[in-house]
């Protein structure tokens, strides 16, 4: 048999990376390899600073003008940005997901505040949007998914909307929907309509058994979307108090009540 | 969060209001000085045993402590995961409501 029709059978069903995407895939780790070089020789120059007796702010200064996060969280965007669009961008953006922001905070003394979780968020954002078939998206999936607040409900279930008509793993689709339902939670702007599709998702996920764990959370989620939203009946607590006595949330009716789950930790 | 909780249970002690907890300490033993060194009056459920994996938490799908539900006289959920000054405004308005709600009643009479 043709080995090139081989390959490409095997490419098709997804057993081997596409020679692109292994390329990226090596090439982050050799960056990866030098960033972690560079971290430890700087962090060596600072121990020396210390060692030195330098003064606090002559070793903050050493630090702001010397950390090579900044540096090397801009090479890992460049590559991001090289192969904008195609496969071979994943790892980067896999990469700055990951580590962009503990990098970034690590030099960031001087830096704009808040720059460095950006960084983050846009490439999870990004691996979502261009790559919404891929099977390495997962944690994208996750944590884009809680991004309702910082992008809009509206605007993280239509990007998961994509990667579930898009993406052929069982999985990622369970994910996704998982995701997608639990955005309505928070959301009180949330329509009718995507309250309804969200509760079709967390049934999915329930029957689904892909992911076994989120079936069991979907569940409980799939309550709450239905009895404890705003505007909605209290379901009532029966339980004992912290001296073992009975007692109901709805003997308070008539009240105003704020019911605070606490602990003394 | 004590102290806030404190002030508002002290300023709306002669209120139709109530402050109740859903407590997921594992060990009460170990709580119950507690109760008293931190001045905490209000009555909560005890989560049981199995601490913030018990069935109360479990069922109000609370990932995360503290979580708050603000319910109106009639039980209806009005507000979620208010904190301070937010709390405090969000029952002073359901009180408001209420009392507006009641004396709109007695003038229907």
């Amino acid at each position: 048999m043709n080995p090139r029709l081989l390959f490409g059978a095997a490419l098709c069903f997804g057993l081997v990376a596409p020679p692109q995407l292994l390329r990226a895939q090596e090439d982050v780790a050799a960056l990866e390899k030098e960033y972690q070089t560079a971290v430890a020789s700087f962090q060596a120059k600072l121990a020396e600073l210390r060692n030195a007796g330098k003064s606090r702010e002559e070793i903050a200064a050493f630090g702001q003008a010397n950390n090579p996060a900044k540096d090397f969280v801009a090479r890992f965007q460049a590559g991001a940005k090289a192969h904008a669009g195609k496969e071979a961008a994943i790892p980067y953006l896999l990469w700055l997901g990951q580590n962009a922001a503990r990098a970034v905070a690590m030099s960031n003394a001087g830096g704009a505040p808040g720059a460095a979780p950006s960084i983050a968020d846009d490439a999870w954002v990004t691996l979502l949007r261009d790559h919404a078939a891929s099977d390495q998206i997962g944690r994208a999936v996750q944590t884009v998914g809680r991004m309702g607040r910082t992008l809009g409900g509206e605007k993280v279930r239509s990007m998961l909307t994509n990667v579930i008509e898009k993406n052929p793993s069982e999985a990622i689709v369970v994910e996704a929907r998982f995701a997608r339902a639990s955005t309505v939670l928070g959301d009180e702007e949330a329509s009718d309509d995507a309250r309804a599709m969200a509760k079709a998702d967390f049934q999915a996920v329930m029957a689904s058994k892909a992911v076994p764990a989120l079936a069991q959370r979907a569940e409980g989620q799939l309550f709450v979307l239905q009895n404890l939203q705003i505007g909605m009946t209290a379901p009532d607590i029966e339980a004992n108090d912290l001296d073992g006595v009975a007692f109901k949330l709805s003997d308070y009716r008539g009240k105003v009540v704020v019911l605070d789950f606490w602990g003394d930790w | 969060m004590y102290p806030h909780e404190r002030s508002l249970v002290k300023r709306l002690a002669d209120k139709p209001f109530a402050l109740i907890g859903v407590n997921s300490d594992k060990d009460l033993e170990k709580l119950k000085p507690r109760l008293s060194e931190e001045q905490i009056t209000w009555r909560s459920f005890w989560n049981g045993p199995e601490g913030t994996g018990g069935p109360i938490s479990k069922r109000w799908g609370v990932n995360g402590w503290p979580t708050i539900y603000v319910m109106d006289h009639k039980g209806v959920i009005r507000a979620k995961g208010v904190r301070g000054e937010a709390m405090d405004k969000a029952v002073d308005l359901l009180l408001s409501e209420m009392e507006k709600e009641q004396s709109g009643a007695k003038k229907g009479e």
